[in-house]
């Protein structure tokens, strides 16, 4: 029994290594484009973060539950459930999201709705496979934990750079560039972020002794 | 006799990427002697500063890929020279550094470096100053009044004839000036003879081929002949045109970029006739005056679809050909017959 559970929480200990160390912006691509079209403050971002969180966690726990204990349900069906679950998901977000700034949905636009759609695309990224609602919580708040660090990195960077602020509060740069709040810098800006991370990964994979992501 | 082993390769050019790239570089150095008769040391100081940070990016961003740097590999310091030509003299150091690290560390390197890049890094570099700073990079100071190397700047900047021609109005500069380059402008591109003396000199050393920048003066032309967008006649509005801005300096020193050029004669015309129109495109409906880099980097991206479809124009239109001779011979036999 106390083996079970040994082996257990070393496979999500596991797994969650697994999300982390594979990002799944940075690295599968996947809820790119809020990321690259409205990062671009820190603001911006925590809005980004707190809806993908409000979504992706409750509707990655309602496929599962639905997929372990209603398997009569077909596919079709779990699908237009888990979309409509999420967008009924968007209404807390945005009780959750509003006290950050009196324009924040200006900012964000049609993203605030397109970021709770996309947690539906985590649930087909690849490599995933669903094993009850335990693993989906862990995928995603591991989904979640992954997509927050790549938006908030992005932000970070593209508000220091454009603004010379961080959350608002100057850091006292004297050149910015406001290049950098347009989506093509979004799009590098990730892309940097990306072989930042995959370095780190095989660095850390190599210190590690274990396997190297790729 | 005595066998003796030589390494390949056994056919040796003189010509080398070196060689290339150091013609540029000798191109190069009379538009800087212009500038710098026009607007004073401040032009050679600008382009010793971003070639210098166009060198230094590039070596750090080679040490960063686990290589060691190249010191024969001249291409960052050609792309570091082109850029101040497309700027102001008045234009401040850090917006020349920062577009010469952006072409190298941004265009260049994340695309595979040397070679590899499918975007012109120079290109690039003054798109991203453009965008950040317009009012910096689109002001000129008047040629003949010498700026000071450092300090404060106190010239009275004007606008380009390319802004007149924006807004719809004719430039009133006489054409002697337009040709010799006595007008506020970047400080490279407004002397067209001394322009058109680099592009015969890099024809003659085979560094460029004619067919790109002549497609593209060409479509320009073309499109200021039939579309004039100024009150004026045909022929000068094809002058005005041809004259201010980038386009006779991108047609030179940019579009014939060997990396990210197409590689056969009918794609280079094609490509150039692309990068002509776009121009022109981006200059009637763009918000920029000067718009030859941003049309370039665009087309930059069609390059290996223009030569992979002109490879396979060129094969139809040959079939074609082949198949009406042999059609002609036949006929002939028949009625020999």
């Amino acid at each position: 029994m106390a083996s079970e559970r040994t082996a257990a929480a070393g496979g999500l200990l596991k797994r969650c290594k697994q999300a982390l160390a594979e990002n799944p912006v940075l690295f599968g691509g996947l809820a790119l484009a809020p990321v690259v079209m409205v990062a671009t403050t820190v603001k911006n971002a925590v809005a980004l973060m707190i809806v993908m969180a409000c979504t992706l966690v409750p509707v990655m726990l309602l496929e599962a539950v639905l997929a372990r204990y209603l398997p009569m349900v077909p596919d079709f069906a779990r699908m237009a459930l888990c979309a409509v679950f999420a967008a009924a998901m968007l209404m807390p977000a945005r009780l959750a999201v509003a006290p950050l700034a009196q324009n924040i949905f200006d900012s964000l636009g049609m993203y605030f709705a397109l970021t709770g759609v996309s947690a539906l695309m985590f649930l087909h990224s690849p490599g995933r496979e669903p094993e009850g609602p335990r693993f989906a919580v862990t995928d995603a708040v591991c989904g979640t934990l992954g997509f927050a660090l790549a938006v908030f990195l992005t932000g970070a960077v593209r508000e220091a750079l454009s603004l010379g602020t961080f959350w608002g509060v100057p850091l006292g740069f004297s050149v910015k560039f406001p290049a950098m709040a347009m989506p093509f810098a979004g799009f590098f800006t990730a892309a940097f972020w990306a072989a930042a991370w995959n370095s780190l990964s095989r660095l850390i994979g190599r210190m590690g002794g274990g396997r190297e992501v790729e | 006799m005595q066998d003796k082993e030589l390494k390949a390769p056994h056919i040796r050019m003189r010509e080398s990427a070196r060689s290339a790239m150091l013609d540029v570089v000798i191109a190069l150095l009379p538009l800087y002697f212009m500038a710098a008769y026009f607007y004073g040391m401040r032009a050679v100081a600008l382009g010793a500063v971003s070639a210098a940070s166009a060198v230094a990016a590039d070596m750090l961003c080679v040490l960063v890929s686990g290589r060691l740097p190249n010191l024969r590999d001249l291409s960052a310091l050609v792309t570091g020279l082109l850029l101040p030509l497309m700027l102001p003299a008045s234009i401040p150091y850090y917006v020349v550094i920062t577009a010469a690290v952006f072409a190298i560390a941004v265009v260049k390197h994340p695309f595979g470096g040397v070679g590899q890049n499918i975007f012109n890094p120079a290109a690039g570099g003054f798109a991203f100053i453009s965008v950040c700073w317009p009012s910096l990079v689109f002001s000129y100071p008047q040629p003949m009044f010498p700026l000071p190397i450092a300090g404060e700047l106190t010239a009275r900047l004007a606008e380009s004839p390319a802004h007149a021609l924006m807004l719809g109005a004719v430039p009133t500069i006489d054409t002697l000036d337009l040709v010799l380059g006595r007008f506020a402008g970047p400080m490279g591109v407004t002397n067209i003879l001394v322009l058109g003396t680099c592009f015969i000199y890099l024809l003659f050393r085979k560094v460029i081929s004619w067919q790109a920048p002549v497609a593209f003066l060409a479509a320009a032309a073309a499109t200021a002949y039939f579309s004039p967008r100024i009150p004026a006649s045909r022929w000068e509005s094809v002058v005005f045109e041809l004259l201010s801005g980038t386009l006779v300096f991108a047609g030179v020193f940019l579009l014939g970029d060997p990396v990210t050029s197409p590689k056969r004669g009918l794609s280079r015309f094609l490509y150039g006739a692309l990068a002509g129109g776009a121009t022109m495109l981006f200059r009637y409906c763009g918000g920029f005056e000067q718009a030859a880099a941003f049309a370039l980097l665009l087309v930059n991206s069609f390059t290996l679809l223009i030569d992979h479809e002109a490879e396979r124009l060129f094969r139809i239109v040959r079939r074609g050909i082949l198949g009406f001779r042999a059609y002609r011979r036949s006929r002939r036999i028949v009625k020999k017959v």
